[in-house]
């Protein structure tokens, strides 16, 4: 008997699929050029990078199908944040229920600074990430843009679609909860 | 408090979201990415599977719409009346409060931008909407607010909130929004006057100006809907004070008579009207009959410093009362729930000492 009848094909599990899809190369090159960008965006909106994947996955999925009613190339960067800080804020607000919040359940996942890196910067990042991690996704997002990003009050209130005064308000009550948290731990 | 400046501020939250945008263990390479953006539901079928989809699709939504004129044409079931979830308090410090009947406390919950300066919060008569006054709507940027005035609403269904009228001069207060008991409109108090405004788009319907005459140490004009749909308002003249019911669509109206002036205060679908008198140390709540005329003091105590919250079902009203303490605590501030029927009080201490707007919320 040979030795490849004593096999069955079916106990093989490929550790990735047998046939990977084939890929657009316009999709691909699409993935490539902005996917580092959008990831670190979604990461600070999102309570963990495997959120922060899945909201960059469907962001793309989305932006690849419509990406033809994007009529101005100057704003594609800008249109793909939109589109992926907008699901990164819904994944996030799927795992906090309107009763979690009334009851104060956070299901913030503990990804905390837990690489040894002794000194101030250490407690200075302890301190934020642990305040960061209870504003909510929408604070998150607006202090991602207008912060990390760079964006304008103005083009952050575009993108995550919220009005001028709102966006305003939740960087305010951002800025004032992490600076709160900063002080309280400090002599 | 630390003596970082605000620029020390930004560069430390900086420090921190780069390191953070850092934190990608378990996340596929951009190849990786490609491929799984590739290998979706989203992939372009092939034309035959999409017509297949679609006449699934359409032959679905025939039965789906076939079903709805059968149900459309049956008999509505009414809504039930609004079972009493939790009582909160809204303040500086987040979300904190009792389930409302027993006292269990609920844990503190940091707000989103939503209550963090809320006031007047004021549910609808259907429970979905709450309505309520920030009173910075319009800051200017993150160094120097300017102070303005606006009435959002808060869609409980999904969760939205919009503006729905707002002011952006500091003398330009807004304050105690009312739903109407069908939701159509919304008064409001504007400084001296009262404007009704259509509780969707906030386009004016009617206005009431001038109702707080000079010498009246009233805030801010005072309103309240009947269950007729009428408003409820109280004018404080120079001679004296006065009230009357104004029907909005056609501006008439008819007065009538208390003995005393006060804050109306009418349960959301408007079948109970209170009104709440206040001496310099004793404040009295009085129940209104059908025919508004008071009956009987239902409640009497410290004054209340923030407004009136229902419970959805009508049965109970809520506020916080401030009261002088001994030290270390000079001030205690507490939740009053006063049960309507009974006038049987509950209190809960609030050991924040901070004053909050009581919100009752429908169960979910």
């Amino acid at each position: 008997m040979a030795t490849d009848e004593l096999i069955d094909p079916e106990l093989i599990t490929p550790v990735v699929p047998a046939s990977r899809p084939n890929v657009d190369a316009g999709l691909e090159a699409f993935v490539v050029e902005h996917y580092d960008r959008l990831l670190r965006l979604a990461r600070l909106v999102c309570h963990d990078a495997s959120d922060a994947t899945d909201a960059v996955q469907a962001g793309l999925e989305q932006a690849w199908r419509h990406r033809g009613s994007l009529r101005d190339e100057d704003r594609r960067s800008a249109w793909l944040d939109r589109i992926v800080v907008r699901e990164a804020i819904k994944v996030s607000r799927k795992r906090r229920t309107w009763l979690d919040r009334i009851l104060g359940i956070d299901h913030e996942v503990d990804d905390g600074p837990h690489v040894p890196d002794p000194g101030p910067e250490l407690e200075l990042r302890t301190v934020l990430h642990s305040a960061f991690s209870v504003l909510s996704p929408e604070q998150r997002a607006v202090v991602a843009l207008h912060l990390h990003a760079g964006y304008t009050v103005q083009e952050t209130a575009e993108i995550v679609g919220a009005p001028l005064e709102t966006v305003r308000s939740r960087l305010r009550i951002a800025r004032d909860r992490l600076r709160t948290a900063l002080g309280e731990t400090r002599p | 408090m630390t003596a970082m400046n605000d620029e020390q501020l930004d560069q430390a939250i900086l420090r921190y979201l780069g390191w953070r945008a850092q934190q990608l263990e378990g996340t596929p390479d951009a190849q990786g990415m490609a491929w799984r953006v590739a290998d979706t539901r989203w992939t372009p079928r092939p034309r035959w599977q999409w017509s297949v989809a679609m006449l699934a699709t359409i032959g679905l939504l025939l039965v789906i719409a076939a079903g709805a004129l059968l149900v459309a044409g049956a008999p509505q079931p009414a809504p039930g009346p609004l079972v009493n979830g939790p009582l909160v308090v809204a303040n500086a410090l987040g979300w904190r409060g009792t389930d409302g009947t027993s006292g269990a406390a609920i844990q503190r919950e940091p707000c989103d931008g939503l209550c963090e300066e809320a006031m007047d919060l004021r549910l609808s008569a259907d429970g979905r909407t709450v309505f309520f006054v920030d009173p910075t709507p319009d800051g200017g940027d993150l160094v120097s607010d300017r102070p303005g005035w606006a009435i959002w609403r808060w869609d409980r269904l999904d969760e939205s909130v919009r503006r729905v009228v707002g002011c952006g001069e500091v003398d330009c207060q807004l304050r105690k929004p009312v739903p109407s008991p069908d939701g159509r409109y919304l008064a409001y108090a504007q400084g001296d006057g009262i404007v009704v405004v259509d509780a969707g788009n906030g386009q004016e319907v009617y206005r009431l100006p001038d109702l707080v005459a000079d010498g009246w140490s009233l805030p801010f004009a005072n309103v309240a809907w009947n269950a007729d749909g009428r408003l409820l308002v109280l004018d404080l003249d120079v001679d004296g004070f006065s009230y009357r019911t104004v029907d909005v669509s056609t501006g008439t109206g008819a007065e009538f008579t208390l003995p005393r002036d006060g804050l109306l205060e009418s349960s959301p679908d408007g079948a109970t009207t209170l009104l709440m008198t206040g001496e310099p140390d004793v404040w009295r709540l009085w129940i209104l009959d059908d025919q508004l005329e008071h009956t009987r003091v239902l409640w009497e105590g410290a004054p209340w410093v923030s407004g009136v919250t229902w419970s959805p079902d009508g049965t109970t009203i809520a506020g916080q009362t401030m009261a002088e303490v001994p030290p270390p605590r000079s001030v205690a501030y507490d939740l009053q729930i006063v049960d309507i029927a009974t006038g049987t009080l509950t209190t809960h201490a609030d050991d924040d000492a901070v004053a909050g707007q009581p919100l009752w919320l429908p169960a979910e």
